[in-house]
């Protein structure tokens, strides 16, 4: 239990392993991580250590919002039970000694808890999707695909006069159910996206929201500007979040609702970004071996298949092998 | 307390109370067991289902040779892993849980509920702004520059928040944490009286 490298160098590989995590990691540094995972196993059992407790931290997350009694509740239905036994509402703690400690601890859990805890009081309701895409019908019939950790609210009562949605993550898609006397719009911060007849898409990407229309029309406004951007079908605009500004641009990526319908177009599309829309398709790690194969290019459609059928089909085409470990993909020379 | 024993007989004689009370105190512990193969929210909630409408049909006719607590996890990762089996096409990593490795994913399992009320006692102890980039980072899932931007910090204080989060979380939860959580406790009683 020396003190080994615990400054300098942990802390440099540490924040490689969590732009990796994040996806974010420069080619060279990835090499650099590679690198020094082989050197050691130490330095391999450390990489592994903080990929697990990262997989850990995510699962913590859903631990927590675990409901053991409405949950028993559905085990009654399926077994014609009657859920009106009195089992105290007390959730399973494993008893910690020192018990001053957790009162002291409370006042910290209130600071973290208001990070993520959402007021469920009133009439509020959440849509969260977690490892998958979710769809949904609202209740005044138009259709919204939830992207995977994505996640969105709205007022039940309300949402009969006024069709409000309010974006708290993630990525949607709607089709939005026509009704001229009940605009239907979606809000993130001060940015309100109001249809005019129309299927669109709404990403909160970094520092910016991405909309891009379906069909019809759609109408972008900031709270407290009087100006309006009338998007068009097969337009695209993003919201500068900080900045306040909205700016039409050229629309990129022909793949943006691949995730509600699985359906991928690539037309000499470099490997990269293949890889890239494959993830956020399928939400599945995919990692790029061997850098040559950084420049080769792949053109096809895809409909309604699975990741691994995908990649199969790409892999045969650019000649690449495929290798899957640990639920990542690696693409990597066939030589 | 009722022993292992007793609780099966109970629910043997369809004893509900015993039965729900069973369910309330192994829920979460199995369906994040179950979660963390399936990936998937229903199939976990079902797989915990699964094992215990067996439990409910069949108490008396089950061979229990261990504690009723590993015979549950036990239960829950087969019921799991069979979940991935029928679902082949839909989840590709099935591969990873061959027969040789499932003793190491029982053990495993045994422990992850502790392991994550560990982490999250880990998590109150950091430093509070550290402790809001690491939730933004991991239960918000904002990308580093979005929390730069939205806390007024620069992307390099987020790296290092992040970075610090790891390594003391790491350490707390890890073979030094008893230790270590120790050590924070003394410190932390001498800041707070």
């Amino acid at each position: 239990m020396s003190n080994l490298n615990f400054n300098g160098q942990e802390s440099y590989f540490l924040e490689l392993i969590t732009e990796e995590m994040e996806g974010v990691i420069s080619a060279e540094n990835s090499i650099r991580l590679k690198e020094w995972r082989l050197k050691s196993p130490d330095n391999e059992t450390y990489y592994l250590d903080v990929i697990k407790l990262n997989e850990e931290l995510g699962l913590l997350e859903q631990y927590k919002n675990l409901k053991p009694n409405e949950s028993l509740e559905g085990l009654h239905k399926k077994l014609n039970l009657a859920s009106n036994s009195t089992v105290g509402n007390k959730p399973k703690v494993i008893n910690f000694s020192v018990q001053g400690w957790l009162r002291i601890a409370a006042s910290l859990i209130l600071v973290s808890a208001t990070v993520f805890y959402f007021m469920s009081s009133n009439d509020k309701v959440l849509l969260k999707a977690g490892s998958v895409q979710n769809t949904y019908e609202l209740p005044d019939g138009s259709k919204l695909v939830l992207n995977a950790n994505s996640e969105l609210s709205y007022s039940k009562g309300d949402f009969q006069k006024i069709r409000e949605l309010e974006l708290i993550k993630g990525e949607c898609f709607i089709d939005v159910f026509h009704n001229p006397e009940k605009p239907f719009s979606i809000h993130y911060k001060d940015l309100e996206v109001t249809d005019i007849g129309t299927s669109f898409n709404v990403k909160l990407a970094q520092s910016q929201i991405d909309v891009v229309v379906n069909t019809g029309q759609v109408k972008l406004h900031i709270a407290g500007k009087a100006s309006e951007t009338i998007l068009n079908a097969g337009e695209a605009a993003y919201y500068h979040i900080s900045k306040k500004y909205i700016k039409k641009v050229k629309l990129q990526d022909s793949n943006y609702k691949a995730y509600t319908d699985h359906v991928i177009n690539f037309n000499a599309t470099a490997l990269p970004e293949v890889v890239r829309t494959l993830e956020s398709v399928y939400h599945r790690k995919i990692i790029i071996q061997s850098p040559n194969l950084n420049s080769r290019k792949f053109t096809g459609e895809f409909k309604k298949q699975n990741i691994k059928d995908v990649l199969k089909v790409i892999a045969e085409t650019l000649q690449i092998n495929i290798v899957s470990k640990n639920g990542v993909f690696y693409l990597v020379s066939a030589k | 307390m009722l022993t292992d024993n007793e609780i099966l007989q109970a629910i043997s004689s369809k004893n509900q109370a015993v039965f729900d009370k069973l369910y309330i105190n192994y829920y979460k512990k199995l369906y994040i067991i179950s979660f963390k193969y399936t990936r998937n929210q229903e199939l976990a909630e079902e797989a915990v289902h699964d094992v215990f409408i067996k439990i409910w049909n069949h108490s008396g006719n089950l061979n229990i040779t261990q504690s009723l607590s590993s015979y549950l996890s036990k239960a829950v990762i087969n019921t799991s892993l069979n979940v991935l089996k029928s679902q082949k096409g839909l989840f590709e990593n099935q591969g990873r849980y061959e027969r040789e490795m499932i003793n190491e994913i029982e053990e495993e399992a045994e422990t992850l509920e502790e392991r994550l009320i560990n982490i999250e006692r880990a998590i109150q102890l950091l430093p509070p702004q550290c402790q809001k980039v690491l939730l933004m980072s991991k239960y918000e899932k904002r990308k580093q520059q979005e929390i730069a931007d939205q806390l007024n910090i620069s992307i390099k204080t987020v790296k290092n928040h992040l970075t610090y989060a790891y390594k003391k979380i790491k350490e707390i939860v890890g073979n030094r944490g008893i230790l270590l959580l120790i050590l924070i406790f003394i410190q932390f009683l001498n800041r707070t009286f």
